[in-house]
C-alpha cells in the first residue's frame, strides 16, 4: 500500500499546524464564524446538535493495523468510546471538542492520516471499491488513480470554495462496488490495448433532493489527459455552478440546466487553453504510486484447502467471504451490523481487536467499505477457521454481508444538525427484526438503506428498499421507496406512497418482503421482480 | 475607470499584499476594469486580454469563482496585473496567488480584524507547496524558489537513480 | 416566529466544547434547560444571541419556541433536548477515566 514519503508527511503536518493556528485565530475572534466555517469544514470539522464532529479520511478505504489502532484510541480518548464509519470511506467522531481537534489531527498525522477535505465545498476524499487490489473481477487496481487524485486535489488553489461539495469515485473492476454512478464524477478505469490506464468519465450523479444517475461524459480518456480534463471540468463548474440555492448547486443541476452538450463545449474550450506542461509529471507520479501498491501484493499460495469446519463457519464464509484475485487467499468482510447494532459504529476496543486480527491474519491490512463494514483483504485460506473463531469471540462474526440486515444508515437526528428525523433507532429495530427473519428463513438478498433527511447520506435512493425520515407537522414519518440500486445498473428508487410512523416501519418492511417472496420467480433479485410486477402489488399489500 | 462593479472602487486607501510578499499601506493600484464574477461572461474573456490591470472581486469568504477566473485569464494569455479585492481572508492568499493573481488589495478594517501579521504571514506560515502547480506569477515563483512537490520528488529521484524510460 | 409559541428560550452551541447551551435566568449560558430563561418576546432574546455570537462565546444561536408547559414545539428541538437515543458515556469523568486506561497517543513532533 501507499506509504507517505517525506514530502507527503511534511504536507500533512504543515496542514495540521495551519489548522491549529486557524483555531487559535477563531478563538481570539480574528476569524468570524462565517470565515472559519469553510476553513474548519475543509479540515473535516462540523458543528452538530450536541457537539462538533470530526470526519477523518480513510483514503480509498485502506488502513494498516497501526492506523486502525489509532482510530480506536481516538474514539476512547476524545469521543465516547465509539467511531462511526460512513458511506464515503471516512470515520466520524461525534463528540469532538474544538479545543481537542488540533491534538487529534496531530495524532492522525503521526500515522499518516488526516481529515483534509472530508467536508466543505471542495473536492472530497476520493473513494473506491473496498476490494481494490484483491477482487477477482478487477482489471486495474483503482487505488493508484485515487492516490494521484488525492494529491492533485489536496489544497487545489482554485477548487476549495466551490458552489457545493464535489465527490469523486474510481473503479477498476467489472462490478461497481463504490456506487460510482451516484458521484459528481465517476471514473471507470480500464486498460487500453497497450496495457496503459484509460478512464471512462461519468458526470453529474448524486443523491440528495434531486437524485441523478451519472451520465457518460467521455470514454477512454488516457492517463496523461486525466488531470487536465478534470481541471477543466471543475473550472467550468466553479464558474457556472449555481450559488443562489444550495439545493441547486451541485454539478448535476448545472448539467441539467445547461445540457451536457453545452457543458462539454465549455469544458473543451477550457481544455484548449490549459497549459499541459503543468501536468507533465503526473504520469511518472502515477507509476511511482502504482509501484508501491504492486510491491504490497502477495505471491500465490499452493494447496490451501479449507479444513472441515462447522456449518456456522461455512455459512459465514459463504456470506462474508469474497473470491480473491490471487490463489490461496480470501477477502473477508467483518459486519458492523450485528443484530440491533448502530450501522457503521465500532467501539475503540473493537477497532483495536480488528487491528490485532489484521496483523495476525491479513498482512496488517484492513479496508473500509461504502456499506459501512470492514474487510480483511489478505486472509490465507488455511487461516480462515482460526480467524472465524477469533471473530466469534469478539462478537464480530455476523454472517450478513449484503443482506437486508446489513443496513446502511446515516447518523440522523441523533447527531446531525440537518436531520429531519432519527435514523439510528429505526435501523436498530429493523436490524433486530430482519436478522431474526434471516436466521429463521434464510438469507434475504437485498439492500435496505436509511437516511435522516433528503440529503441522502444514507443512500436511501440507491437501495432496493429505501427509507427516508421526514418531519411532518413536528412528528417523524418514514417514507419508503422501492427499486433503487447502486451497481452498474444504477437506478433511483420510486416512492411507494404516504409515510409511516417509527413503530410501524418494521411491520411494513416485513410486509414488503412477504410481497416480494409471493411474486418472486426462481432466483430473481429484488430489482428483477420489482421491474416485472411494478409497485402496485407492494402498494396494495402495505396500504391495504 | 470602466466598472462592472459599484462599491469597491469608492475606496482608495488600503493595504496591498503582493505575491512577492511585499505588504504596504497604499492606494488602489491603477486598474482598467473591476470584474464581478457574474459579469465575467457578459464581458467576454477576449475583451479583457489586452487590458493592463484587472481587479477581480471576491464577494464572500465562500465564493471561489474569482480564483478560477484568474486562472482562466492567465490560461488565455492575459499578461497584465491581476488584483483581488473584496471579502478575502488571509487563508485565501495562497489560493489567490497560486491561481494567478499578482496582488490583493485589502480594506483597512479587514487588515485590522485579521491582524497585519496574519496577512503578512499568509505566505510564510501556510502550506505553500502543491503537488502539481499551476503556472505561478513571477513574484511568487521567486519567493518560493521551489518547483512543485511532484517535480521536486522526481528531481530527487533522478539524482539517486540512473535515468529511467517513461512510458 | 412559530405559531402557537407561548414563549421562547435562547439556545446555542458553546464555541469551545460544541455542547448545547441555554441562556439562563442567571444571565449566562447553562447546559441545563431547566435553568433556561423564557421570554414571551422573541425580540428580547434575538439581539442577545447575536451579541453572544459576536463575542465569540457561542455559535448557532437560535430561539426555541415552547408551549405553555415549556415543552419545545419543534420536533428538532424536542429530539435535541432528549439527547441521543443510544446509550453513551455521558460525563466527562467517565471520559477521563477511560482516557487513563486507553493506550497513550503518539504526538507528532
Ligand atoms: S442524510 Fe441528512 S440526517 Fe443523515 S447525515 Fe446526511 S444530512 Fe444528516
Amino acid at each position: 500500500m501507499y506509504a507517505y514519503d517525506h514530502y507527503d508527511q511534511t504536507f500533512v503536518e504543515q496542514r495540521a499546524a495551519e489548522f491549529r493556528e486557524q483555531i487559535d485565530r477563531r478563538l481570539s475572534g480574528a476569524l468570524s464564524e462565517d470565515e472559519f466555517k469553510p476553513l474548519r469544514l475543509q479540515n473535516g470539522l462540523y458543528l452538530q446538535l450536541h457537539a462538533y464532529m470530526l470526519r477523518v479520511a480513510i483514503p480509498y478505504g485502506v488502513l494498516n493495523s497501526k492506523q486502525l489502532r489509532m482510530l480506536g484510541n481516538l474514539a476512547d480518548r476524545y469521543d465516547k468510546g465509539y467511531g462511526h464509519f460512513t458511506t464515503r470511506q471516512n470515520i466520524q467522531y461525534n463528540w469532538t471538542k474544538l479545543s481537542d481537534v488540533a491534538d487529534m489531527i496531530d495524532a492522525l498525522a503521526s500515522v499518516q492520516m488526516h481529515a483534509i477535505q472530508t467536508s466543505g465545498n471542495c473536492i472530497r476524499n476520493v473513494t473506491t471499491d473496498a476490494y481494490a487490489g484483491v477482487a477477482g473481477d478487477e482489471w486495474l487496481d483503482p487505488r493508484p488513480s485515487a492516490e494521484l487524485l488525492r494529491q492533485w486535489s489536496s489544497l487545489h488553489p482554485e477548487f476549495a470554495f466551490l458552489p457545493r461539495k464535489f465527490k469523486i469515485a474510481v473503479l477498476g473492476a467489472a462490478q461497481d462496488r463504490a456506487a460510482m454512478k451516484f458521484h459528481d464524477i465517476g471514473l471507470w478505469a480500464k486498460l487500453d490495448a497497450g496495457g496503459q490506464p484509460t478512464y471512462d468519465i461519468w458526470v453529474g450523479g448524486g443523491q440528495g433532493r434531486t437524485p441523478r444517475v451519472a451520465r457518460l461524459y467521455q470514454e477512454a480518456v488516457p492517463l496523461a489527459d486525466l488531470l487536465p480534463t478534470l481541471d477543466a471540468m471543475l473550472r467550468v463548474y466553479n464558474l457556472a455552478g449555481r450559488r443562489d440555492n444550495k439545493y441547486k448547486a451541485r454539478i448535476k443541476i448545472l448539467i441539467d440546466e445547461m445540457g451536457i452538450e453545452a457543458y462539454r463545449e465549455a469544458v473543451d474550450e477550457e481544455l484548449a487553453r490549459i497549459d499541459r506542461s503543468v501536468f507533465a509529471t503526473a504520469v511518472t507520479e502515477y507509476q511511482r504510486i502504482a509501484a508501491q501498491f504492486e510491491t504490497a501484493q502477495r505471491p500465490a499460495l499452493q494447496g490451501q484447502a479449507i479444513a472441515q469446519e462447522s456449518p456456522a463457519f461455512h455459512a459465514w464464509l459463504q456470506q462474508n467471504g469474497m473470491a480473491h484475485k490471487i490463489d490461496g487467499y480470501a477477502a473477508v468482510s467483518i459486519s458492523l451490523k450485528t443484530k440491533g447494532a448502530i450501522p457503521g459504529d465500532a467501539s475503540g476496543a473493537q477497532m483495536r481487536a480488528v487491528a490485532d486480527l489484521a496483523e495476525r491474519y491479513s498482512a496488517g491490512e484492513i479496508r473500509v467499505s461504502h456499506r459501512q463494514n470492514l474487510v480483511l483483504p489478505w486472509v490465507k485460506l488455511n487461516d480462515l477457521g482460526a480467524l472465524y473463531a477469533a471473530l466469534v469471540e469478539q462478537d464480530l462474526a455476523e454472517a450478513n454481508i449484503g443482506l437486508a440486515s446489513d443496513i446502511i444508515a446515516c447518523p440522523g437526528l441523533d447527531y446531525c444538525a440537518l436531520a429531519t428525523a432519527r435514523s439510528i433507532p429505526v435501523a436498530q429495530a429493523l436490524s433486530a427484526r430482519l436478522r431474526e427473519r434471516e436466521q429463521r428463513d434464510g438469507p434475504i438478498d437485498l439492500s435496505l438503506n436509511i437516511s435522516g433527511c433528503i440529503n441522502a447520506c444514507g443512500h436511501h435512493h440507491a437501495a432496493n428498499i429505501g427509507i427516508l425520515g421526514l418531519n411532518r407537522t413536528e412528528s417523524e414519518t418514514y417514507q419508503i421507496s422501492l427499486g433503487g440500486r447502486a451497481d452498474d445498473k444504477a437506478k433511483v428508487g420510486e416512492i411507494l406512497g404516504p409515510g409511516f410512523s417509527q413503530e410501524q416501519v418494521p411491520d411494513v418492511i416485513e410486509t414488503l418482503l412477504d410481497t416480494w417472496q409471493a411474486h418472486r420467480r426462481d432466483n430473481e433479485d429484488f430489482s428483477q421482480t420489482f421491474e416485472r410486477v411494478g409497485k402496485q402489488p407492494f402498494k396494495e399489500a402495505v396500504y391495504a | 475607470m470602466p466598472n462592472a462593479s459599484s462599491n469597491v472602487a469608492a475606496l482608495d486607501l488600503g493595504w496591498l499584499l503582493q505575491s512577492s510578499g511585499a505588504f504596504s499601506h497604499a492606494a488602489v493600484p491603477t486598474l482598467d476594469l473591476l470584474v464581478e464574477p457574474e459579469a465575467a461572461d457578459t464581458l467576454g474573456l477576449n475583451n479583457l486580454l489586452a487590458l493592463k490591470g484587472v481587479g477581480l472581486v471576491f464577494k464572500s469568504p465562500h465564493d471561489g469563482r474569482s480564483f478560477s477566473l484568474a486562472r482562466q485569464l492567465r490560461n488565455a494569455g492575459f499578461s497584465g496585473q491581476l488584483v483581488g479585492l473584496g471579502r478575502l481572508m488571509p487563508d485565501q492568499a495562497r489560493h489567490a496567488f497560486q491561481s494567478g493573481l499578482d496582488a490583493l488589495w485589502l480594506e483597512d478594517q479587514l487588515v485590522q480584524r485579521h491582524g497585519a501579521d496574519a496577512w503578512q504571514n499568509a505566505l510564510n506560515v501556510v502550506v505553500a507547496d502543491l503537488y502539481s502547480q499551476q503556472r505561478l506569477p513571477l513574484g511568487l515563483t521567486e519567493r518560493l524558489a521551489l518547483p512543485d512537490i511532484w517535480q521536486r520528488r522526481q528531481n530527487a529521484a533522478a539524482k539517486t537513480l540512473p535515468p529511467k524510460h517513461c512510458l | 416566529m412559530a405559531r402557537n409559541a407561548h414563549a421562547y428560550a435562547l439556545s446555542a452551541n458553546d464555541l469551545l466544547s460544541g455542547a448545547q447551551v441555554f441562556w439562563s435566568t442567571n444571565g449566562g449560558w447553562s447546559t441545563s434547560f431547566d435553568q433556561a430563561l423564557f421570554s414571551q418576546q422573541s425580540q428580547a432574546l434575538e439581539p442577545l444571541g447575536t451579541a453572544e455570537e459576536a463575542a465569540n462565546r457561542v455559535v448557532g444561536a437560535a430561539l426555541i419556541p415552547v408551549d405553555a408547559n415549556r415543552r419545545p414545539i419543534a420536533l428538532r428541538d424536542q429530539r435535541r433536548l432528549q439527547g441521543v437515543s443510544v446509550a453513551v458515556r455521558t460525563t466527562d469523568n467517565e471520559r477521563s477515566a477511560n482516557a487513563n486506561t486507553a493506550p497513550a497517543l503518539a504526538r507528532a513532533a
